[in-house]
């Protein structure tokens, strides 16, 4: 009876284990958080990245995160992805509030920024304002700012609407990225984000 | 005393096989139906399918980009090497290549194919090419080709989507 036991709670502590591990795997490859303590993966505490998304040499939970959040992204050499989901004093972002973003020149040839819902994909609206990128920013406008929020802010300023979304975070893609930069811990210029208002009609 | 600690360690063990195997079983999974979606939305397998400018009721993949304009081929060489043609344009535009595990293994930016129309062949280790054409080679039989072009305004769209019409793969027999 007593060996019978033994392998009863043996078998339940192999099994639990293996369902353990597999469930934290699979609730950590949903969670959106990037960063490591190699430098550039986080930038001013909030833009954060894996350096080894794309790569061969990606640890499995990487890659699996990368599958459910952000699949056939590229590898560094050709595109680097930093995300962040909390503004400049490290709150969750939520829809119905109005951020400030200001950023200036990236260490990258090509640049956008991209407001992505709480399910990673483009918020549900018909604002067509999903994005900026360097091509609508004009050098006379450095460092540049542009509203993140429900409303549009004025006909000329540049904005990403919100409008559709719950929470969102924000992706920064830098295209052909100067790589020794970015790793170097000596990156500026990475958008800040102020929060300024929130409408709590809206949240409700 | 002994006893807990084996169980403890056996629980350990077998936590880190959990989280390994699971890891590992997320991608591959992913990549599967994903390039099932891809090719039961867009033309099949082992054809170009040209994706209209991704806005929120038209995402074809999770966090696709609006400033980009993408065309996909879900590719299988079983029956021979890959032909990929590109479509000449301006601006950014890169080929990037994905094996079955989710791997960006090549990726050829617009500086590598110039202007004009160009070929590239896709194939196994074990294939041969039948052209001197541009070689990759896929680590896996089954993968993604996928092409994005910088939309720059609506003008540029309208030129990308133009470029984008001479996109296309097939498969060229052994």
């Amino acid at each position: 009876m007593k060996t019978r036991t033994t392998i009863l709670v043996s078998f339940a502590c192999v099994v639990g284990g293996f369902v353990c591990g597999a469930g934290g795997a699979l609730i950590h490859s949903g969670q959106n958080q990037l960063g490591s303590d190699a430098p550039g993966t986080v930038v001013n505490g909030t833009w954060k990245t894996d350096f080894e998304i794309g790569s061969e040499n990606a640890s499995g939970a990487l890659r699996a995160r990368v599958a459910r959040k952000g699949l056939f992204a590229l590898s560094r050499s050709e595109a680097v992805y930093y995300t962040r989901n909390v503004d400049d004093e490290g709150r969750d972002l939520f829809a119905h509030c109005t951020y400030r973003l200001s950023g200036s020149g990236f260490p990258a040839e090509w640049w956008s920024v991209t407001l992505y819902d709480q399910d990673s994909f483009l918020a549900r609206n018909r604002d067509d304002a999903a994005s900026i990128n360097k091509d609508g920013i004009s050098p006379s406008e450095e460092p540049w700012r542009a509203s993140v929020g429900p409303e549009r802010p004025s006909p000329d300023g540049h904005w990403i609407s919100t409008s559709g979304a719950e929470t969102f975070d924000l992706t920064l893609r830098l295209y052909r990225p100067h790589l020794a930069r970015l790793m170097s811990s000596q990156v500026t210029g990475f958008p800040t984000l102020e929060l300024l208002s929130c409408d709590e009609e809206r949240s409700s | 005393m002994i006893r807990i600690i084996a169980l403890s360690t056996a629980a350990a063990l077998a936590f880190v096989a959990g989280w390994s195997v699971m890891n590992h079983v997320i991608p591959k999974v992913i990549m599967v139906k994903a390039m099932e979606g891809l090719s039961a939305r867009g033309d099949g397998v082992n054809t170009m399918t040209l994706r209209a400018k991704a806005d929120p009721y038209n995402q074809f993949v999770v966090r696709p980009s609006p400033d980009l304009l993408y065309s996909t081929c879900v590719y299988d060489l079983e029956l021979g090497p890959l032909e990929v043609t590109i479509g000449g344009t301006e601006g950014y535009l890169s080929v990037s290549f994905f094996d079955d595990l989710t791997n960006n293994y090549e990726t050829i930016q617009d500086d590598d194919l110039g202007t004009e129309l160009r070929r590239v062949m896709l194939t196994r280790e074990d294939q041969e090419t039948p052209t001197d054409d541009f070689t990759v080679i896929s680590p896996s039989q089954r993968g993604l080709v996928l092409i994005r072009r910088q939309i720059s305004g609506e003008s540029a769209l309208s030129r990308m989507t133009m470029a984008q019409a001479d996109d296309g793969c097939q498969t060229m027999p052994l």
